[in-house]
């Protein structure tokens, strides 16, 4: 009965722990929709002047502007989207004036596709290329694969999209330029946004396993006998991952808002897209509502990030 | 164990969340074979009559639409709407008169004041729908009423529907402007029935039109577009050769916005025409036997716009000295083929376009560097301490020079600019704003210097860049305003032809503006690709356009 109790008790602690994050993401998520509003409208550029184009009278750009309610104060503006967009109602484009919604609706699956294709690469890949470095400390194993990872680290995402294409498309002609019909169309984009983060959680995962294996722990399993493969994964990897998978979570929502330029070079029809072509037009409501994923994004595998934390390490969950 | 389970549903919940997101892929055949080193299809004149060896072309296009009705769109993006909305006429520039597209014929009033348009008897969208005469007054309506642009039909007093296939509209300011909007997708006929019937959200997506296709597989915002021959098609354009529905059965517009990655598709042959090429990859193609490509000047110009209320370019000696000072040559070298020099106000890709008034303005401000440093130094503009700088009382003849930050042709046009003008002694600071703020600067009068861009077809452009309010330079005069009136509704077009190129001198001897470069578009396509054209003034039209590979 008391085992029950201090395990009810457990559940209950760890839920209102979720639920007062949850609570303290709200601020958070409103805090930055404000200031992105207000750089936003801040900035110089009147998107009217942009759309009406050049033969627009100044009557015309005053009717479209109060048509759009851009004629309102700031502040009016942001409350009014605010109120909508607390039932569900991201408003309109000022471009196509349809529903946010319906631009960003058909995006979404594109995006999550490619930013976890590379997300789920970049473990596959840079988590055994981490680990065996540092078991083959100071081999030319090690070497090769850290000078690997310094330079898919060190290249920006954009210039691994342009030499990929060049090898990959038009030289070898294996995989599509662009696009995305059909499996190997993600292939491209998905490594030109992974490598990057390859290389830093080879790099991650190689220091703290080495931190780790100096451990007293480590050395107590190796004296006990325990195999090495034993040691590595059961005691070695379950510790040395937990500063990996806070910054592999931490790291999606940075993902998604990179694959703006990635989209754009491979014709990727995912909301990095949209959003490059909001901001280009300066279409306010889209860029908010998109604003408004990330930031949700952000603060959810935030989120997901310490409790996957506190499930690998019961000490984090006690504080 | 438990985290062990908790962490695997997490990945099988990504995985599942992966595949939500799949698409169909394109049909196997519909793209064409990669490049495979394989020697280049016969050229187009020599393989003019072999039948098509495939049905579906693949297009790659620099715009994004959000949606596809033209009328309720902010954007044009011509070449997705035109193929599903084809315009009711079009321009030919060598004869310099319109001529009727998807209408039978059509005539205006001796005085320019009313038009009539014919359409053929039994008429048809591309779903069937009627397309008479009563159908076309509600789209002309429907565009007033609905489109952003619904001022350029400004003066149209009445439309109405004679008889079954006659439409005649009374407008009292001519039809200059009107047939601009006649002459692209935002005029075309758009099913106004239709609209009603599914609603303009529904028809914003998915529009039915007279064009060469229709939408094949329902279109969603950011997703390729999968068009199919319009059976019902009918054009009566003198300057193409097939009068009948499209040669190809089916087209794919593909839209990638990024010009290398264009470049690249058709490189690799998995598109068959790019719309669009960066200068750069049109360069590195033009040794390429296997492409072909196409090159047009954009109707309309960048120009250097000066704040003609603020020292120093109040002084329009100043003004004529800056315009002697730019090399337009070296500009144009320097750009490396994305933009074509200019010396007027109206160039070859516009309406009203009279060499004339090139050679005017070459006579006038020649690039003599010695005659402008002469007469800067009338207005008092010497380098009095030797540093390089032009001064007049101890004032350094430094300017801000404001420019478009999303354009790269005039960014580096900025740099030329620059080291041009010190070679004047002037001392230019850029500075980039986005392209709305650059606009808004210049028609607040914040500014004194910088590069303005427009595009149109028109000659009436100009009412629009000197007229109070709305002018760059801030420049206008009633003088000006007279004349521009007067030019805008002159129906004969030698007339109005002559009546601008005499506006052009008054602009370019008062010099507010320095006309300077016009940006090219390359069209390439693959040499399998035949019988395509660009009407005036840079529309792609399939009408003729097979594939014999």
């Amino acid at each position: 009965m008391a085992c029950l109790d201090t395990k009810t008790l457990k559940r209950t602690s760890v839920f209102r722990y979720i639920l007062k994050r949850l609570a303290l993401s709200i601020p958070v998520i409103l805090g930055v929709t404000l200031i992105a509003f207000l750089i936003l409208y801040l900035t110089p550029g009147d998107p009217v002047i942009n759309l009406l184009g050049a033969r627009s009278t100044l009557e015309d750009q005053a009717a479209l502007r109060e048509k759009l309610g851009l004629d309102q104060p700031v502040l009016v503006q942001y409350g009014r989207w605010l109120a909508n967009v607390v039932q569900g109602d991201f408003g309109k484009s000022i471009l196509s004036k349809q529903p946010v919604m319906n631009a960003i609706s058909s995006r979404i699956p594109f995006t999550l596709k490619l930013t976890l294709t590379a997300f789920l690469s970049s473990i596959v890949i840079g988590i055994p290329v981490g680990l065996l470095a540092a078991v083959k400390q100071n081999t030319a194993i090690d070497h090769i694969s850290m000078g690997f990872a310094m330079f898919f680290y060190s290249m920006p995402d954009f210039w691994f999209g342009l030499m990929l294409t060049l090898l990959f498309s038009l030289t070898l002609h294996w995989l599509p330029v662009s696009g995305a019909y059909e499996p190997k169309s993600l292939v491209l984009p998905a490594l030109a946004l992974g490598l990057p983060k390859i290389g830093s959680i080879a790099r991650l995962i190689r220091a703290e396993t080495l931190e780790v294996m100096r451990e007293e722990y480590t050395l107590t399993a190796r004296a006990k006998g325990l195999s090495e493969w034993v040691i590595i994964f059961k005691h070695v990897l379950r510790n040395a991952a937990i500063p990996v998978m806070v910054m592999l979570f931490l790291s999606l929502p940075w993902l998604i808002s990179g694959a703006v330029v990635i989209e754009t070079i491979f014709a990727w029809p995912g909301m990095g897209q949209l959003m490059y072509q909001a901001i280009l037009r300066k279409d306010f409501p889209v860029i908010q509502a998109l604003l408004l994923i990330i930031a949700f994004l952000t603060v959810l595998f935030n989120l997901l990030g310490d409790i996957v934390s506190g499930l690998l390490d019961p000490r984090i969950r006690v504080n | 164990m438990k985290h062990l389970r908790l962490i695997t549903l997490l990945v099988v919940a990504a995985i599942i969340l992966t595949a939500c997101g799949s698409t169909s892929a394109p049909e196997a055949d519909s793209a064409p074979a990669a490049n495979s080193g394989e020697e280049a299809a016969a050229p187009a004149e020599a393989a003019e009559d072999a039948a098509p060896t495939r049905t579906k072309l693949v297009i790659a296009t620099m715009n994004l639409p959000e949606i596809l009705d033209a009328q309720q769109s902010f954007m044009g993006f011509p070449l997705s709407n035109e193929l599903i909305g084809q315009p009711m006429l079009r321009y030919n520039a060598d004869a310099g008169v319109f001529v009727s597209d998807t209408i039978e014929s059509f005539s205006v009033s001796e005085d320019g004041k009313t038009m009539t348009i014919k359409l053929p008897e039994g008429y048809k969208y591309s779903n069937g729908d009627p397309l008479d005469a009563q159908v076309l007054v509600d789209a002309i309506n429907r565009y007033v009423e609905i489109s952003p642009y619904g001022y350029d039909y400004d003066g149209m007093e009445s439309v109405t529907a004679v008889n079954e296939t006659t439409v005649e509209i009374f407008n009292a300011n001519g039809f200059n402007g009107m047939n601009q909007t006649f002459m692209t997708t935002f005029g075309s006929p758009w099913d106004a029935a239709a609209a009603k019937k599914m609603g303009d959200e529904a028809f914003a997506y998915n529009p039915i039109g007279n064009g060469l296709f229709s939408i094949k597989t329902e279109w969603a915002p950011g997703q390729d577009l999968e068009l199919v021959r319009n059976e019902n098609f009918y054009t009566s354009n003198p300057l193409v050769n097939n009068q009948g529905p499209a040669l190809m059965e089916e087209v794919l517009v593909r839209f990638i916005t990024d010009g290398q990655t264009r470049a690249n598709e058709l490189e690799a042959g998995t598109v068959d025409i790019a719309y669009g090429l960066p200068a750069s990859a049109a360069n590195a193609m033009e040794s390429n036997p296997d492409i072909q490509v196409i090159k047009v000047v954009l109707a309309g110009q960048v120009s250097i716009s000066m704040n003609v209320n603020k020292a120093p370019f109040d002084d329009v000696n100043v003004r004529k000295a800056l315009a002697m000072a730019v090399n337009r040559e070296q500009l144009e070298v320097a750009l490396n083929g994305s933009a074509t020099a200019e010396y007027a106000f109206v160039n070859e890709s516009m309406i009203g376009y009279d060499p004339a008034a090139q050679d005017y303005a070459k006579d006038l401000y020649p690039y003599d560097l010695d005659a402008a440093k002469a007469l800067l130094a009338e207005s008092g503009w010497e380098d009095t301490d030797g540093d390089g700088v032009l001064d007049k009382d101890g004032e350094a003849f430094s300017v801000e020079f404001i420019i478009d930050s999303s354009s790269v042709s005039q960014t580096d046009a900025a740099s030329v600019l620059q080291a041009q003008l010190k070679e004047l002694g002037i001392d230019m600071q850029i500075t980039q704003y986005e392209r709305g703020a650059v606009r808004e600067t210049m028609l607040a009068g914040d500014y004194q210097m910088g590069l303005y861009g427009y595009l149109w077809a028109d000659a009436d452009i100009l009412t629009y860049r000197f007229s109070e309010g709305m002018s760059p330079s801030q420049f206008f005069s009633a003088e000006l305003t007279d004349m521009l009136d007067a030019a805008r509704v002159i129906p004969d077009p030698a007339d109005r032809t002559a009546a601008y190129l005499d506006i052009q001198k008054y602009l370019l001897d008062n010099v507010p503006m320095i006309p300077l470069m016009s940006e090219n578009l390359y069209v390439g396509a693959r040499s399998w690709v035949q019988g395509i054209k660009i009407l005036f003034p840079d529309r792609l039209v399939l009408n003729d356009v097979k594939i014999v590979e």
